[in-house]
């Protein structure tokens, strides 16, 4: 297994490279090595958790992680200041591992939902692909400058593929889709400039995320714990942690800075609101996770009645905005911003339930979102339109489609038995725990379960049940049941789905050790 | 061993039902038989006694407990049994149905759910089931998802169950995260957990205010109402306080006893005006799970658990009764009508369905000689003594259970006399209609299950096997108490028959013109006091603040937004005049003024050679004299 964590991170790139020198009108060629590319990337992935140590136990950060990889990279000498040393440095633990598993399986259930692009194939796949390689690398870099890295580079491809294949509006929900998160990362690159000045590795200082975590603050620098700074009258370590919220907030996305997400899923096509909602606002997720809760628990601690009110106000405003959609990809954008509001609140909790709820929610919502967007693609594919009141009673002419979607909405409102319940339980389960929160957080998160079934009880209501009818006499002939393509899809993430929902240590026993020591390495440094 | 046979209870009917999903027409005798083997395993693990317990971790290092206990055990057999009767029923019901094989799936994914549900110890692992049989519910409400209402009426049960959900989720995950088995509770809960868990409870169970959603269920296929909407599922909300009724807060517990009581009446009072035969036995239902959670509320939590019991059965004749009305009727109508307005005189046409209808109608008025009887006794003797020992105005409690008494003798006289007796009140009636075998095995046992004898010898006991059994005592009462109860409440049920009778008899007045009564009168008791209409509302409002939010979402926070970026572009192109006026000015006006300078020297210079020489020479002069003389 040398060098695994490479291949899976490089190998995209490698073949979107070599793409590159393949004429253009060849088009069927661009989406079969993609497939080829992605395949390679999700059966390595397997490997990796055949092989990884579930029950490695660690007691520093720098002991936390496995199949690690490093090695020098830019090293650039500053003369009396000192350098700048950037390491190529990989590797995962419990956390990540199913992060990446997630990600090679949805970009794998991409590429399929792609396969109908002809127009611009060579560019579209290119794109797809280098978006691919650098969703890999925002979860399994140590280097924070890599990660950073990855993370603009995942603005790039999406900037394109929105702008380009995308819908009627689809210039302005690019632009606005670019800002947005583009504002979030100068944040972010704020923060990673403080860090490096104030953490060393072997007096040297480093963007190396292991030693961040580890704490190994240079005395009296800007953001050391033991000497508080203040900038303005707070804390700098403050002002950091509400940075790296700002700026991961903004991917996650949490209300109120969300509103890019409607925009570019509407806009999206399928194939890249699947992509998106499935593991772009997950990157968020695992930053504040990673960086913001890792290297500033202190922080953390302080501010974890901000992050639960966000986060509640996320579920709440988000699921109550879902029920007003007419659209039904709008809908399924504002459940999104509803569900991520669980991960806010688990993470707010500060305990180990909380914490593995959170993760076990952005695994979950890693699934169930696409599916949700490729039910709406369904619809979409077959007329063009999407608006609600145009279609009703389907669950006669499509019991196929009807099924699939019944699956996915009742585990979008969390439903016991399929996986939307697990993540639900538990971040709610450690939000009645927590010592930092009072029980109305939990409670008003609680509520979100019944507005979730209500937006998906009602779209049930008023697109699938009753009388058959579509708005439009000539969408009459393309109303035909799930294409074997579009099985193809639903079936693996139904499976997955209703695996998780009943047997959740699949993905839980992989991340129990490090969890718990992430909640242990947070009580230790608050005392 | 025991271990092995639970499982199979659990999953025979759910493999069952699967196969008759996937084998089509041919596999739906599969799923009798897996209801059926679940059935004849349950009775043998309920005879041979003992306790199976066991965990597992669902969630690493979190156990959740299942425990079949007698309770446990009891009352899945009462499940299995009741399913695989209404299974049976269905096979000539929904024999014309072309999506009958849909239909036994969620039959067996119900009664899977339900016994889930009462083999859960933890209470997560019971909320995990709590929701499943919701969603089976929703399913088999929704079966028929054509027709108008239907659609509707399935996502209001839903929705209204999904609310005491929340409560419910609430209250358990408010007690403690560490302990949630049932079993392992010492301590009495706090008051807001207990009121919380108590209303997912009232959710289930449609208590008041939850009541409206279990009458819009009706429209669901009559077997399905048998099974869930009678029999069992909604009695999961009883189940649960009685698990947990030593350890509800006792103020709460007295919010129980009361929400139980006026729940009762006010499904008494409903089922007196309704036209719709299903509608009598729905809010039938109401009114006796409002006795049940009354006697859990006043400490007669095995009274309750037996009304549980018996109510399964002769509620489940009922339903299926009215099933083989509303099947002939379709017959002989080729038309839906669950009208009573249409009905009369059936007595001659469904000669067993009216024999073991009017058994179970006698259980549940409540009549010497039948199981209704000898638990609702029970309960509203324990209500008497709880009164006593609380002060006069909790008299309230059992004083409405004696007069829902009087009321359900009333409607149950009613429904009897309008369907079955007299002549018929449509015309052309084909008479032709023979009860199959697989409707009448049913009927037949759940009404013999109504009679007394099944219990205790003595007819008019209220102290049954079923206390011994599920080793608990019997409430202590004094025989004066119990003396007086009964004979008040033999005084009431026969008041309710002597005036239903001589009201709604063959040629009475109101007979007469009940064909052509209109739906308007007492619109109030008919609509159930509107309460589906504040259902309704209360969603509008809910839709109306999602508009609200949304118009927000745009124009607040979006608008946010593009004020910054219409910001941003003001700001940049003020930038740019700067940029151009100010910065680029001053470097203009030096490029300006050089090129003038420029210009004004270049003027200078002659235009032909010879002046230029001349000039140069000049210069030269100039130097030269300069270098000379300083």
């Amino acid at each position: 297994m040398q060098n695994s964590l490479t291949y899976i991170f490089l190998l995209p790139l490698l073949v979107a490279f070599a793409m590159i020198f393949i004429p253009a009108d060849r088009w069927k060629v661009f989406r079969r090595l993609s497939l080829a590319a992605i395949g390679v990337q999700f059966i390595m992935s397997i490997l990796l958790a055949i092989n990884f140590d579930q029950s490695l136990k660690a007691d520093t950060w720098s002991g936390a992680f496995q199949f690690v990889e490093k090695a020098d990279w830019i090293t650039i000498s500053l003369g009396s200041i000192g350098s700048i040393s950037i390491d190529y440095f990989l590797g995962i633990d419990g956390i990540s591992l199913p992060l990446v598993m997630l990600s090679s399986f949805v970009l794998l259930i991409g590429v399929i939902s792609s396969w109908n692009i002809e127009e611009k194939a060579k560019g579209y796949f290119i794109l797809y692909l280098v978006l691919s390689s650098s969703i890999i690398g925002c979860f399994i870099a140590l280097d924070f400058f890599l990660f950073y890295l990855c993370f603009e580079f995942m603005l790039l491809p999406m900037f394109f593929l929105i702008g380009i294949w995308g819908g009627d509006r689809r210039s302005y929900a690019s632009i606005k889709f670019f800002l947005y998160t583009l504002l979030g990362s100068l944040f972010i690159l704020v923060v990673m400039i403080g860090l490096y000045l104030s953490v060393v590795d072997v007096g040297a200082n480093t963007f190396s995320l292991v030693q961040m975590l580890d704490g190994n603050y240079s005395s009296g620098s800007v953001l050391d714990p033991n000497s508080p700074q203040l900038i303005f009258g707070y804390s700098a370590r403050a002002i950091a942690f509400i940075f790296l919220i700002i700026g991961f907030g903004i991917k996650l996305p949490a209300v109120p800075v969300h509103t890019w997400l409607p925009d570019a899923h509407v806009e999206a096509p399928t194939a890249i609101s699947v992509v998106l909602a499935g593991l772009l606002l997950k990157v968020g997720a695992y930053g504040l996770l990673r960086i913001a809760y890792g290297i500033f628990p202190d922080a953390a601690v302080d501010y974890a009645l901000l992050v639960a009110i966000i986060g509640v106000v996320s579920i709440l405003y988000g699921g109550l905005n879902a029920l007003a959609q007419r659209d039904l990809k709008r809908m399924v954008a504002y459940s999104s911003v509803s569900h991520m509001g669980f991960v806010l609140v688990g993470l707010a909790s500060l305990t180990a339930i909380g914490f593995s709820g959170a993760l076990f929610h952005m695994i979950s919502h890693g699934l169930i979102s696409p599916a949700l967007f490729l039910i709406a693609g369904v619809v979409y594919d077959r007329t063009g339109n999407r608006m609600m009141e145009n279609f009703s009673g389907l669950a006669n002419k499509m019991p196929v489609y009807t099924f699939f979607m019944a699956i996915f909405f009742f585990a979008g409102l969390g439903l016991p038995g399929l996986s939307g319940f697990v993540g639900e339980l538990m971040v709610l389960m450690g939000a009645f725990g927590s010592s930092q929160l009072s029980m109305w957080i939990g409670i008003l998160a609680t509520l979100g379960i019944a507005v979730s079934a209500a937006y998906f009880l009602w779209t049930i209501q008023r697109m699938f049940y009753g009388k058959y009818f579509v708005r439009d006499s000539s969408w009459e002939v393309n109303m035909f049941d799930l294409t074997t393509r579009e099985k193809l899809m639903l079936i693996p993430l139904a499976i997955l789905v209703i695996l998780l929902g009943i047997y959740p240590r699949l993905v839980l026993d992989y991340s129990n050790e490090s969890i718990n020591f992430f909640i242990q390495q947070i009580s230790n440094s608050t005392p | 061993m025991e271990m092995l046979m639970i499982i199979v209870v659990l999953f025979a009917p759910l493999v069952g039902g699967l196969a008759a999903y996937l084998l089509r027409h041919k596999g739906i005798l599969l799923s009798v038989a897996g209801v059926a083997i679940s059935f004849v395993v349950s009775l043998y693990l309920c005879i041979s006694g003992g306790t199976i317990e066991r965990s597992f971790h669902w969630l690493p290092n979190y156990p959740l407990n299942m425990l079949a206990d007698r309770v446990a055990l009891v009352l899945i057999t009462l499940v299995a049994l009741v399913s695989m009767l209404v299974h049976i029923f269905s096979l000539e019901y929904m024999k014309g149905d072309d999506g009958k094989n849909r239909y036994f799936l969620k039959l067996g994914f119900f009664t899977f759910s339900m016994i889930g549900l009462l083999l859960a110890d933890h209470l997560i692992l019971l909320f995990i089931f709590w929701e499943l049989v919701g969603l089976a519910s929703y399913l088999l409400i929704g079966f028929w998802y054509r027709k108008k209402g239907v659609p509707s009426a399935a996502r209001m049960a839903f929705m209204v169950n999904r609310i005491a959900d929340v409560a419910l989720l609430a209250g358990i995950l408010l007690l403690s995260n560490n302990i949630l088995n049932i079993s392992e509770f010492k301590s009495v809960w706090l008051f807001l957990p207990s009121i919380l868990i108590a209303i997912g409870a009232f959710g289930k169970s449609a208590q008041l205010p939850f009541s409206g959603w279990l009458t819009k269920a009706m429209v669901g296929p009559t077997p399905v109402s048998a099974l869930i909407h009678a029999a069992t599922m909604v009695a999961a909300g009883v189940y649960l306080l009685f698990r947990v009724s030593p350890f509800i807060h006792p103020s709460a517990l007295m919010v129980v006893a009361l929400v139980g009581t006026f729940t009762a009446l006010y499904g008494g009072v409903c089922a007196l005006m309704q036209h719709d035969l299903k509608k009598i036995l729905a809010y039938s239902t109401v009114s006796q799970l409002g006795y049940m959670v009354m006697g859990i509320g006043v400490g007669a939590q095995t009274a309750s658990l037996f009304h549980l019991f018996t109510h399964a059965f002769f509620k489940a004749g009922l339903f299926l009764g009215a099933g083989a009305i509303i099947h002939f009727m379709h017959q002989a109508t080729k038309e839906d009508t669950q009208d009573m307005r249409k009905m009369g005189g059936l007595r001659k046409q469904l000669p067993w369905t009216y024999l073991t209808f009017i058994m179970c109608a006698m259980a549940l008025a409540g009549i010497p000689l039948f199981s209704g009887f000898m638990s609702k006794e029970g309960i509203i003797i324990a209500g008497w003594i709880w009164a006593s020992n609380i002060g006069t105005w909790a008299y309230l409690v059992p004083d409405i259970a004696l007069i829902t008494v009087f009321l359900t003798a009333l409607y149950v006289g009613r429904m009897v006399m309008l369907v079955f007796w007299g002549e018929n009140r449509v015309k052309d009636l084909i008479s032709k209609f023979s009860e199959t075998f697989t409707l009448k095995i049913p009927l037949i046992v759940l009404s013999v299950g109504s009679l007394w004898f099944f219990y205790n010898w003595n007819p008019i006991a209220h102290v049954t096997w079923f206390d011994s059994f599920l080793g608990n005592e019997a409430i202590p009462s004094s025989d004066i108490v119990s003396l007086m109860v009964t004979f008040l409440s033999l005084l009431m049920t026969a008041t309710g028959l002597v005036l239903g009778f001589s009201f709604f008899k063959p040629n009475s007045a109101y007979s007469q013109s009940y064909v052509h009564m209109a739906d308007n009168r007492f619109p109030i008791l008919l609509n159930g006091f509107h309460l589906t209409s504040l259902y309704q509302l209360f969603g509008i409002g809910i839709e109306r603040l999602s508009v609200l939010t949304f118009q927000m979402d745009r124009k607040v926070v979006d608008g946010a937004v593009h004020l910054a970026g219409i910001g941003g572009v003001v700001i940049s192109k003020v930038f740019a005049l700067v940029d151009r006026f100010i910065i680029d000015g001053p470097i203009n006006l030096i490029g300006y003024i050089s090129g003038v300078t420029g210009k004004l020297l270049a003027s200078f210079s002659a235009r032909d050679i010879q002046t230029q020489f001349a000039w140069l020479l000049v210069g030269i002069i100039l130097i030269l004299s300069w270098i000379l003389f300083f």
